[in-house]
């Protein structure tokens, strides 16, 4: 769990550092698919879906009775983790760089993959968390990665005041 | 990286005919100056559908993927942006040769690597298209 670092809070009138409060950044993302749009191009293009989405994610859907809405909430997944990156589908990405992959509860998570997984170990990236939902036809997916703590300075007035 | 002009001029057709088809739009409201993302709203997935129509057509094949890295041209992302990624001077000398209506001198300083897309236009998508094809002709 990331917790924000803090240095000792120096006495009033003292030649000290300033207080350093290096708070975690969190990168959100989000994006919506026409879950019948989607189901479309996959039906035209038959080799949408392998380069979208990985056999694993493939065969969580199929056989679902729905398996269109699954389908397309995890693109939408993925467009929302790499607009959390803010790169979206950079150089050398791919589609299947972001996984979802539901855990034994059922909730979906992410796993990274190439490119991406690399970008996200430049951002110090230290989780990464999904939520998907559909209705009428739409399916929304938010994403949210929660960063290292950098070197930003920062003080409390609380404690620079030394209470 | 070169283009070769008249195959850049026979793929703008494909190109504009998918752009359209892709965001139902009409040919005409499809100029070769017109922003994908920016001006004619392209969203992750209608571009997913332009290319595959593009790769139908004419059977070249392009992922969203190859146009970030003709784009970047293999620059490093730590020289393409700076630590605010701001493009550089050495990212926006790359982009004018592949997208050669951006102003360099105007976004100078000021174009964040977010925007880059939004400046891609229907013929920089050409001109990606026919440097694929030209490249997939010589291997």
């Amino acid at each position: 769990m990331l917790r924000p670092e803090r240095v000792p809070v120096p006495r009033p009138g003292t030649d000290a550092a300033p207080v350093r409060m290096a708070l975690p950044r969190v990168l959100v993302g989000t994006d919506i698919v026409e879950v019948e749009r989607l189901q479309r191009l996959l039906t035209e293009q038959p080799g949408l879906g392998a380069e979208v989405f990985t056999a694993r994610e493939l065969a969580y859907c199929e056989g679902r009775r729905r398996a269109g809405e699954h389908l397309a909430g995890r693109f939408a997944a993925k467009e929302s983790v790499l607009k959390a990156l803010g790169t979206g589908l950079g150089p050398r990405m791919r589609w299947t760089d972001v996984e979802v992959i539901n855990d034994v509860h059922g909730r979906p998570r992410v796993a990274l993959h190439g490119a991406v997984a690399a970008k996200a170990v430049e951002a110090r990236v230290g989780h990464v968390d999904i939520s998907l939902s559909h209705v009428k036809g739409l399916a929304v997916a938010s994403a949210a990665l929660v960063c290292e703590a950098g070197d930003e300075p920062a003080t409390r007035r609380d404690e620079a005041e030394g209470t | 990286m070169t283009t070769s002009t008249t195959t850049t001029v026979a793929l703008f057709g494909i190109v504009r005919e998918a752009v359209a088809d892709a965001l139902g739009l009409d040919e005409d409201e499809v100029t070769p100056d017109a922003t994908i993302v920016g001006e004619l709203g392209a969203e992750s997935i209608d571009l997913l559908d332009i290319l595959f129509r593009i790769e139908r057509k004419s059977g070249v094949k392009v992922q969203a993927s190859d146009l970030a890295d003709a784009i970047q041209g293999g620059i490093p992302d730590e020289e393409f942006g700076d630590e605010n990624e701001i493009v550089t001077a050495v990212g926006l000398a790359h982009m004018k040769t592949v997208m050669p209506q951006i102003d360099v001198e105007a976004l100078t300083g000021k174009l964040h690597a977010e925007q880059v897309m939004s400046l891609f236009t229907v013929e920089n998508l050409a001109g990606v298209v026919a440097d694929k094809a030209a490249d997939s002709a010589a291997s």
